[in-house]
């Protein structure tokens, strides 16, 4: 009777160690899978609208708000800096920045505008150093990001349910940028 | 000498011995596993534990916690397969029941009334409860308080349903059951401030059902 106690205590305990192991290891898992759906969809350090069509191929975005548009932008830090810009005016305008666990890591609005300018830098540690030693004069004006993971995910929406809004929309994510910053001693 | 025992008896009792330990170790090993992960799987999938906040039939999964998830919203969130909703400024509400806990039903009318809390914008998008007919963005409707005409208290009277309505209107295009998703961005709420003073719009149902 005894030994039959200890091994429904063993049965129990493994059961707390195999849920609390499942709760743990399925958004970790999930989350890379979901990871590799969007890098096989969307080129690394190119804005990309996402549009009808490439919605429907990654199911990660399903859940995107759909009065907004949307553009995303994979990112890459572990040699240059990112630049992500966009000129917004009246427009609800976010920038959401995800790291390589698709964790939502920082998120800034419109209302963080200078000169009616949207910019974010995303940085390393590396690049914070040299940052500090010389800032480059276009970039004085920019929110600094240092990323936890070097690789990650960047989404920008701007809200659009009002129809007369899509030629202001077009033309923010025509002009819109995330590329590679290489100016002064970030070129390395 | 007979205390001892005989090399046959021993044998067999070790056996047995052997048997039952065996036993024992599948059964704690199966009972370990199987319960380990339907416990899991159902708390996921309730979300009863998951679900910080919940006001006649709105839950949120961030409205207690701000920016940081806790690990069963995060596993509810990866079994759906979706990227979290940003949850530094902004908050996430869904309902799939009215007020009295019923599912929502397309063949149904409701109202939702009241007041929102406040925020910069916020939007309501109406998805099919069906996972697997959730892509399908033919179906899914949406309007912003952009497009809403509020009272002179600031509340709101929205008619959520198939048909055609005066006033306020939000088109019902799911086959059967639907979800309610209000979003609230840049919102006072998502910095971690208690959302249980707060009012959430009502969901009543209207009439009969089709």
């Amino acid at each position: 009777m005894r030994s039959l106690s200890y091994w429904f205590l063993f049965a129990l305990l493994l059961a707390v160690f195999i849920h609390i192991l499942a709760i743990l290891l399925i958004p970790r898992f999930q989350m890379a899978h979901l990871s590799d759906d969007i890098a096989a969809i969307f080129p690394e350090n190119e804005l990309t609208r996402l549009l009808d069509q490439n919605l429907r191929a990654a199911p990660a975005l399903k859940n995107f708000d759909p009065n907004f548009d949307y553009a995303v932008c994979r990112f890459n830090v572990s040699e240059t800096a990112m630049e992500i810009a966009l000129q917004v005016k009246s427009i609800p305008t976010e920038i959401i920045i995800y790291n390589d666990r698709l964790k939502p890591i920082y998120s800034t609005n419109d209302k963080s505008r200078r000169e009616n300018i949207l910019r974010v830098l995303i940085v390393s540690d590396k690049h914070i150093i040299r940052l500090r030693e010389e800032l480059p004069q276009t970039v004085q004006n920019a929110q600094f990001f240092k990323a936890d993971t070097p690789t990650g995910l960047a989404v920008i929406r701007l809200f659009s349910a009002r129809q007369s809004l899509s030629a202001e929309i077009d033309a923010i994510f025509d002009n819109a940028k995330c590329d590679p910053f290489t100016q002064g001693n970030l070129q390395q | 000498m007979d205390f001892i025992p005989k090399d046959d008896e021993l044998e067999s009792s070790l056996g047995k011995m052997r048997k039952n330990n065996l036993f024992a170790i599948g059964f704690s090993l199966l009972f370990g596993i199987i319960f380990g992960l339907a416990s899991a799987f159902y708390l996921i999938n309730t979300q009863n534990i998951s679900t910080a906040f919940q006001f006649q039939g709105w839950q949120s999964w961030s409205a207690e916690t701000g920016s940081s998830l806790n690990p069963y919203s995060w596993a509810a969130l990866g079994m759906r397969g979706e990227i979290p909703f940003d949850t530094s400024t902004n908050i996430e509400f869904r309902a799939s029941v009215d007020r009295d806990g019923n599912p929502l039903k397309a063949q149904c009318s409701y109202q939702i009334t009241g007041e929102i809390p406040q925020s910069r914008l916020w939007t309501l998008v109406s998805v099919e409860t069906n996972q697997a007919n959730q892509l399908d963005y033919s179906n899914q409707t949406y309007i912003s308080s952009r497009q809403i005409q509020f009272s002179a208290d600031n509340s709101i009277l929205l008619a959520v349903q198939k048909d055609l309505s005066a006033g306020n209107w939000l088109e019902i295009k799911a086959a059967d059951e639907f979800t309610l998703i209000l979003r609230l961005y840049s919102t006072w709420l998502a910095s971690g401030i208690s959302i249980k003073s707060q009012t959430m719009p009502v969901i009543e149902k209207v009439g009969h059902c089709s």
